[in-house]
């Protein structure tokens, strides 16, 4: 699969934009995943993913070698928002509130007496609002761990954070999303909804 | 054993957070991006990118536009449907129809009238982001 990536870099660098594409079909909805995932929205998802592959372009056209693409995109994509999430912070502290950002979140009240649909959209806003409303070190951990599925020791070698580091911030970050999310954490959506109808 | 662990560290209720479906429009304009930036240097790149944030502000004002439609067309629809009923109703009393084109004029040019202050809010942010 490495091996594939690299004969694709090769064919890209010499101009055929099909391995170009090749390479965007392939890795480019998992990394608008992540993205999605820290952010929390739709744009600057788009936006952070966009500048992922440009890095890559960049990279790419000073001939440097990339062993493995796809932890060279969860790095640099990681390295990209901490980045842009440094800078939110260093805002808000002078007192500049970034437009349509999410407000502190409370305890998510449990909805009952509401149809199917209309439960599940909150829940995944309550949800998305749970995880966004995360520090960044907990958000990125949380979104590394259970949406892309990577174990500790990988996260651990992706972000550069001791394996020590990468248990007790999970661990301090689900405990915080339970606090939020209340009864619906522990027990899943089906038996969740099923509980409340 | 540590993967059970791992394995057991997750709150199943995270699940209800879907993830994103790809932009047809947004791959392709990451493709065209690769394809001239690797030719020449990373200068083009770069410049091409802001282009990209023009074509992503066109989708997202797209989005927005749907989003309007998407409110108001059942709206009219409803009222075009009703109006034989509550014609008569309303035709008693024009200071609701008045007030009704008031509602519909308010929601027509509200995001108009936002704009604006939006813009130069995000203008204030990036400015604040940037120093």
């Amino acid at each position: 699969m490495e091996q594939h990536d690299r004969e694709l870099i090769g064919a890209w660098r010499s101009g055929r934009a099909d391995a170009a594409r090749e390479l965007v079909r392939r890795h480019y909805p998992r990394m608008l995943g992540l993205c999605y995932r820290l952010t929390g929205s739709r744009e600057p998802a788009e936006e952070l993913t966009q500048e992922v592959f440009v890095r890559l372009t960049r990279h790419v056209a000073a001939g440097t070698p990339i062993d493995n693409l796809e932890a060279w995109l969860h790095r640099t994509a990681l390295n990209l928002w901490r980045d842009q999430a440094r800078r939110e912070i260093t805002a808000r502290e002078k007192g500049i509130t970034p437009s349509g950002g999410d407000e502190v979140i409370g305890r998510c009240p449990a909805p009952v007496g509401v149809e199917d649909t209309v439960m599940r959209d909150w829940l995944r806003d309550a949800v998305r609002r749970a995880v966004v409303g995360l520090s960044p070190p907990h958000r990125e951990v949380v979104v590394l761990h259970h949406y892309e599925g990577f174990t500790y020791a990988q996260i651990a070698d992706l972000t550069g954070i001791p394996l020590g580091t990468v248990r007790s911030r999970l661990f301090h970050a689900l405990r915080q999303l339970r606090d939020h999310l209340g009864p619906a954490a522990e027990r899943g959506i089906e038996p969740w909804l099923n509980s409340v109808r | 054993m540590a993967e059970q662990r791992e394995m057991s560290s997750s709150l199943p209720v995270l699940d209800a957070w879907p993830g994103l479906e790809p932009d047809p429009a947004a791959m392709e304009q990451v493709v065209s991006l690769m394809v001239q930036g690797v030719q020449v240097d990373s200068q083009p790149a770069v410049l091409a990118a802001n282009a990209g944030a023009e074509a992503r502000e066109e989708r997202a004002e797209e989005r927005r536009f749907r989003l309007i439609l998407m409110v108001w067309a059942p709206v009219a629809l409803a009222g075009y449907l009703l109006w034989p009923r509550l014609g008569l109703w309303f035709h008693q009393r024009p200071y609701l129809i008045l007030l009704a084109a008031g509602v519909l004029l308010a929601g027509l040019l509200a995001p108009l009238l936002l704009m604006p202050l939006q813009n130069a809010a995000d203008i204030h942010r990036e400015g604040g982001a940037s120093a």
